[in-house]
Order: C-alpha cells, then sequence, then structure tokens
C-alpha cells in the first residue's frame, strides 16, 4: 500500500495519536480536562487543538499546498504563544505530529516515501516559527498601542501634540 | 553527547517543569515576566497607612517582610475565621468534587493545574489546616496541612492575583463556597505584609488623594467633560454645560474614572452628557466623587470602605435625592453586596424615582443607587427617547455580560433591551459563555497592567473563543458591555484573538442612534467617524 493510502486508512488514529501528544505538553493534572475535545466555548485549548490537528493531518493526506495549513497551524500558536511554554515548546508540537505519524506508519510504508513525508513534515515547523514571531509581535504591539489609548487622546485634548486637522486638507 | 530528538526537547522540559508529583511539592514558584505583576511602591502603601510599606520587587528572593511575618498571616487568619462566618465555613466544607475545578477561564487558557478554583483555594486552606485544624495538626501532610514558609507564601501570592474574583466558579460549586471571598481574604493577609501589586495600590493611593484611580485632579475633570462637550458640539451642534459640584441637583451622578480619559470610554462618557442633556435631567457630576470603580475592594474590606465612604458623603453634602451609577462592573458588586453592611440603610435619601417616567425603582430602596442600564432601559420602554437605528446599521453587536453586574447584582436583560431598541444588529454569544455563566475578561479585580499580558490573553481565551464564534458566524464586529475595565481590557483582547472586532459601552450605542431635540444632521459618530451612509460603510 503506498503512502497515501495508508495515511488515508489510518488518519483517525494520527490524529488521536497527536492530539494527546500535544496535550501531554500540558500538566498532567490538566490532562483529563484539555482531552475533552468536544467543549468547544468550555474547553478552547482542547476543542481548538483537535480540530486544528485534524485539518493539518487532512491537509497532509490531501498533499495541500502550504498556503492550507497556515490557519489550522495559526490556530494552535495563537494559543502556545501566551501560555507558559519557550518558543520551542509553543512551536515544537510539529514533531509530535511527525512522532504520531512515524509510529502509526514505520511498520507498513516504504521507509523512502515515509522519510521524504516526514522531511516535508519539517517545512511546517519553519513555518510555525514565522508564525509565533507574527502573534508574538502583535502582542508587543498591543501593549504599545494600550499605552497609546490611555494617554493619546490626553496630549491632544491638552495640545501637548497636534495633527493635520482635515478641515485645513480640505480647504487647502 | 547525542542531540535530544525534538520531541524529547519538547515534552521532557515541560515534564520536568509541570511533573506528575504531588501538587505541595512542585515549589518554588517561578516568576516569569509576563505572568505577575509588578510589586507596589512604598510610598503607595504609605499614603493609605497600609503595612509594612517599602518598594517591593517580584523576583528580588528577599521580599522586605517583617520579621514575625508567619505570625502575622496566622493570626491575620485567626481574626478572619473569627470575624467572618462565611471565610470560616468555606475553609471547612470543600469537599474537592471539581465541580468547579472546570470553570475558571485562567484554568481554561493556561492548563495550570493550581488555577482550578479547588487548588487555588486549597493553597490556603492547606495553611488554615495547619494551625486551625486538629486533624492539620496531628496528621499534617496527611491531613491535607502544611507549614507556612517562604515558598508558600510566594506561591500564594502568585495564583491569588491571578483569579479575577468572577465568581463562575463558585456558579457550579453545589456548597455554594464563593471562592472569590477566598481570594478577597487571601489578599486581605497578604496586604498585612505589604504584599499588594503596583497596578492596584498605586490607584488606590490616587483614589484617597483625589477622589479617582487616574488622579485627575478637579480643574482637569472639568476641563476634560468641557473637551467632551466641544466634540459633541461639532456632532450634533448642541452645546451642552456640564453640571459640576450643583448642591441641590437632583441626582448625583458617578462613573468610573476610565470614562473620563480612556478609549473608548470617553465616548461612553459623552453619551452619558447627551443622554441626561437631551431628557433635562437635574444631575450634577462631583470632583470629590469622581471615582465609581474601588480598587480599595482587591485590598481590604476597609480600603473598600474608606474609598466608598466619599460617594456617601458627597450625596450627603450636595443634597441629591439618589444616585445613578454608570457602566461600571465592581462598583456595582461593591454598592449590592458591601454598601448596606457598611452604611445602610441610608437615611437621607429618597428611593429613586426617574424625574421622567415617574419609575420607583423599588429594588433600589435600600442602597438608593439605580444603575444606568436600568435608567436607560425605563426610558425607552417608556418611549421618551426617540432613535435612528440605521445610524448603528454599520455595527453588529453581541454584548459581554461583566462578572459584577452579570452574577454579582443579576442584571442580564436591561443592556440587551437596550442595545436591541438602537442597533439593528445584534446577536448574543453562545449561552454557556453569556448571562450568569459568561466568562470574565481576564483582566478583573486589578489585574489590567500592561507587564501580565500574556496573563490577560490567556485568561480572556474563553471570552474571545466565544466572540471569535459570533464574529465568523454572523459578522460580528463590535463587542459592547457596560464594565469600564471591560472597555481597557477587551480591546487588546480582541486585537489579539479577534482582531476587527472593535469594543464600546452602551450609552455610545444610545447616544449615537438618540435623535436629539435641535440637532444638526449628523454626519459622525461619536468616535468622529463617518456615520453608514454618510461616507461610512
Amino acid at each position: 500500500m503506498d503512502i497515501k493510502s495508508l495515511l488515508s486508512k489510518k488518519r483517525d488514529n494520527i490524529i488521536n495519536e497527536a492530539f494527546n501528544l500535544i496535550i501531554s505538553t500540558y500538566p498532567q493534572q490538566s490532562q483529563i480536562f484539555l482531552k475533552e475535545k468536544n467543549r468547544k466555548f468550555t474547553n478552547p485549548i482542547g476543542y481548538n487543538t483537535n480540530l486544528s490537528v485534524e485539518q493539518i493531518i487532512d491537509n497532509i493526506v490531501a498533499d495541500a499546498d502550504l498556503e492550507s495549513f497556515l490557519s489550522p497551524l495559526e490556530n494552535i500558536i495563537q494559543i502556545r504563544a501566551v501560555q507558559d511554554f519557550t518558543p520551542s515548546q509553543a512551536v515544537g508540537f510539529i514533531f509530535l505530529i511527525k512522532k504520531a505519524i512515524y509510529s502509526t506508519l514505520h511498520k507498513e510504508a516504504d521507509s523512502n516515501e515515509l522519510m521524504e513525508l516526514m522531511s516535508r513534515i519539517d517545512s511546517l515547523a519553519l513555518v510555525a516559527f514565522d508564525i509565533f514571531m507574527k502573534y508574538r509581535e502583535r502582542l508587543y504591539d498591543i501593549k504599545a498601542k494600550e499605552l497609546m489609548d490611555r494617554t493619546w487622546w490626553l496630549l491632544k485634548k491638552w495640545n501637548i501634540v497636534t495633527e493635520v486637522d482635515d478641515k485645513i486638507l480640505e480647504n487647502k | 553527547m547525542a542531540l535530544p530528538r525534538p520531541e524529547e526537547l519538547i515534552s521532557d522540559v515541560n515534564l520536568k517543569k509541570m511533573p506528575s508529583k504531588p501538587w505541595m511539592d512542585t515549589l518554588p514558584v517561578e516568576f516569569k515576566p509576563g505572568f505577575y505583576c509588578y510589586g507596589a511602591k512604598g510610598k503607595n502603601l504609605a499614603y493609605v497607612d497600609m503595612p509594612n510599606a517599602r518598594d517591593f520587587h517580584v523576583t528580588d528572593p528577599d521580599w522586605k517582610l517583617p520579621e514575625d511575618w508567619k505570625n502575622i498571616v496566622i493570626q491575620g487568619i485567626k481574626q478572619r475565621i473569627e470575624r467572618f462566618r462565611t471565610f470560616h465555613v468555606f475553609m471547612d466544607i470543600c469537599v474537592r468534587c471539581g465541580a468547579c475545578a472546570d470553570k475558571c477561564h485562567f484554568f481554561i487558557g493556561t492548563g495550570d493545574p493550581k488555577n482550578m478554583p479547588v487548588l487555588r483555594a486549597e493553597l490556603l486552606r492547606s495553611v488554615y489546616r495547619k494551625y486551625f485544624t486538629s486533624s492539620g495538626k496531628i496528621f499534617g501532610r496527611n491531613g491535607g496541612a502544611r507549614e507556612l514558609d517562604l515558598d508558600v507564601l510566594k506561591e500564594l501570592w502568585y495564583y491569588f492575583y491571578q483569579c479575577t474574583e468572577c465568581r463562575r466558579c463558585s456558579l457550579f460549586c453545589p456548597y455554594g463556597i464563593d471562592t472569590a471571598e477566598i481570594t478577597i481574604m487571601a489578599r486581605e493577609l497578604l496586604n498585612l505584609l505589604g504584599l499588594n501589586t503596583d497596578w492596584i495600590s498605586g490607584p488606590v493611593a490616587n483614589c484617597y488623594r483625589t477622589g479617582n484611580h487616574l488622579g485627575i485632579e478637579p480643574h482637569t475633570m472639568k476641563s476634560t467633560l468641557e473637551f467632551m462637550c466641544n466634540d459633541i458640539e461639532d456632532i450634533t451642534g448642541i452645546r451642552i454645560e456640564p453640571p459640576i459640584n450643583k448642591k441641590g441637583a437632583e441626582i448625583l451622578f458617578v462613573t468610573p474614572s476610565g470614562d473620563l480619559f480612556a478609549d473608548p470610554g470617553i465616548y461612553n462618557c459623552m453619551g452619558y452628557m447627551m443622554l441626561f442633556h437631551e431628557i433635562g435631567l437635574d444631575y450634577t457630576w462631583s470632583t470629590f466623587a469622581c471615582e465609581g470603580g474601588n480598587f480599595g475592594f482587591f485590598t481590604s474590606l476597609e480600603m473598600a470602605k474608606r474609598l466608598h465612604s466619599k460617594i456617601y458623603e458627597e450625596a450627603k453634602r450636595l443634597k441629591v435625592k439618589w444616585i445613578l451609577g454608570g457602566e461600571c462592573g465592581h462598583m456595582w458588586r461593591v454598592w449590592h453586596q458591601y454598601h448596606d453592611t457598611w452604611f445602610g440603610p441610608i437615611d437621607f435619601l429618597e428611593v429613586p424615582v426617574s424625574p421622567i417616567t415617574g419609575t420607583k425603582f423599588e429594588h433600589a430602596k435600600s442602597t438608593k443607587i439605580v444603575h444606568i442600564s436600568e435608567f436607560t432601559a425605563d426610558l425607552i420602554r417608556h418611549g421618551v427617547l426617540k432613535f435612528d437605528k440605521s445610524r448603528n446599521d454599520n455595527l453588529i453587536v453581541t454584548f459581554h455580560d461583566s462578572c459584577n453586574v452579570s452574577r454579582g447584582m443579576g442584571m442580564f436583560e436591561e443592556p440587551r433591551y437596550i442595545i436591541k431598541n438602537v442597533c439593528n444588529h445584534f446577536y448574543d454569544m453562545p449561552d454557556e459563555t453569556i448571562r450568569e455563566q459568561t466568562f470574565c475578561c481576564g483582566s478583573g479585580s486589578g489585574l489590567n497592567a500592561g507587564e501580565i499580558m500574556e496573563q490577560r490573553m490567556r485568561g480572556g481565551f474563553p471570552r474571545a473563543n466565544a466572540v471569535r464564534y459570533v464574529h465568523e458566524k454572523f459578522g460580528v464586529n463590535l463587542v459592547a458591555n457596560i464594565c469600564a475595565i471591560d472597555r481597557a481590557a477587551l480591546p487588546p483582547l480582541m486585537n489579539y484573538w479577534v482582531p476587527g472586532v472593535r469594543v464600546s459601552g452602551v450609552t455610545e450605542l444610545v447616544a449615537n442612534a438618540m435623535i436629539m431635540k435641535g440637532e444638526k444632521e449628523r454626519e459622525m459618530n461619536l468616535r468622529m467617524e463617518p456615520l453608514p451612509g454618510k461616507g461610512g460603510e
């Protein structure tokens, strides 16, 4: 059986394995709760992580282009970028997805095909780093903007700073 | 030495950090940037006579505690279990059923087990057991008890400043344990040692000095209101003169100072003035009672009472008949749950009656204060106000129930009623995330500090996740709310999780849609953006 058929056949096993591995990066006492993946609004970590893993695996099965991986990757990394993780831990779940695929397929798959697939998945780790940085930068932008929102209005009202007035532009 | 496999690097590090060993063995707490608020400044503690006033840096090993600090805490617990029957009962009756465990937004957003309300409370209960129960004294650790030492104290500080006192967990407790009250007591105990945060103690000192958290002095408050009136005149053509410190006014209006200075609260503040002008209300602002919020409430009950008293005193001095309160969160918790114990029943005010509709607000018979949403909903119900809802047609609105107003005083329908009367597009978030089950913004009870942005983002994740759902399903682009902390906390939360969703108070929406007598044709909303059909979308 070629690797594509194997991936399709074992899809559910891979998703379960990958989801469980990713949840295992959280504290053990919380894992039972976080694994309740159907609670969309009362367990958003578990729900979104599972949903995104499903999408990532389905994209791998469908041999989809890199673009289609961005949304599910963002969904997970946006969460992990503000949690108690180092940057490598925040994006390293890609290797847990690899591990899940490898451990499920390595006995049956052709080793060359499997190596090729593993190597392609590595590219997700590079993209994951870009996404992680995007959200960390967004966080720092938010910090700066919060300060602006709290003070800018005041500076303007007290004429400490002034901006170009729209009316002046209209009359120019 | 061989390199580790990537998965080893990821999971081993975490397993080492968050092991499966018992929670008592996971000390000391590691203070990382983004996870803890800065410590209080000595001058702010000294100004309001708080004990052990000195600058305090969380990451310093030495917290400069008094020599007998342990005894101070133990005596503090003793005083409080004698004084507050609830606290005593809450320390004893928890059976650790776990019903509260997965209800806290901080636990849901972090996965940190010590953010489970039951375990957070257990941090303090274990100390209580050691010094106040026979089983704890005899069986020690086997009886769930532990010694109070410096690491335990730091852990208490870390986790009790990771609770927003929102009380969602209490809703699910079969014994009715109010975990927020445990946090309140724990923070009181920490304050006995001068262990407050900068973001709470600064506003407390300011509030004691100037009457408001931001330290706005009377002349500045007056100018600010006048500046807003200039903008109102530009938008509507109507000149409003805000009444300030007007003796003999019928109503004293009190709102959080965030509405006076911070975007988007300022638009709400303009909205209040427009509404009162339109109905010809005989009211007054006060430069003394110029803060509805009360950060004293996050310090100690005595401090809360001390700061709250200004509203009470000012109502007496100005000889008003009753008090109208703006859109604030914990202000309402303080009024509804503590005011009467401190000062009530008030004998110099009258039961509030709307001078416009004649409605007698019977539910406020004791406190003599009416919420602006109750007041506005009553005006709308009586057809007093005229609206052009299409001015808000660019807005697809959802409503975030603020914890203190929804769970604290049971107000669910009034703000929704108002929004539906002034906006054409309104969609509620899913049931398990609104009304009494509402998720906190993640920044309440003094946790809106810039230095804990990561903590705020993950604490607010359950709320943002529900907003994201209505944003994707219905195109919601505005979260309305009736709390100044929400107006400050939700914009960054939305910018992180659901960019494109803005935040406003409810009164801002009212004032946008309200057709005022003698107004010019409106081209702009209160934010001076073009209205729909007038160049706006």
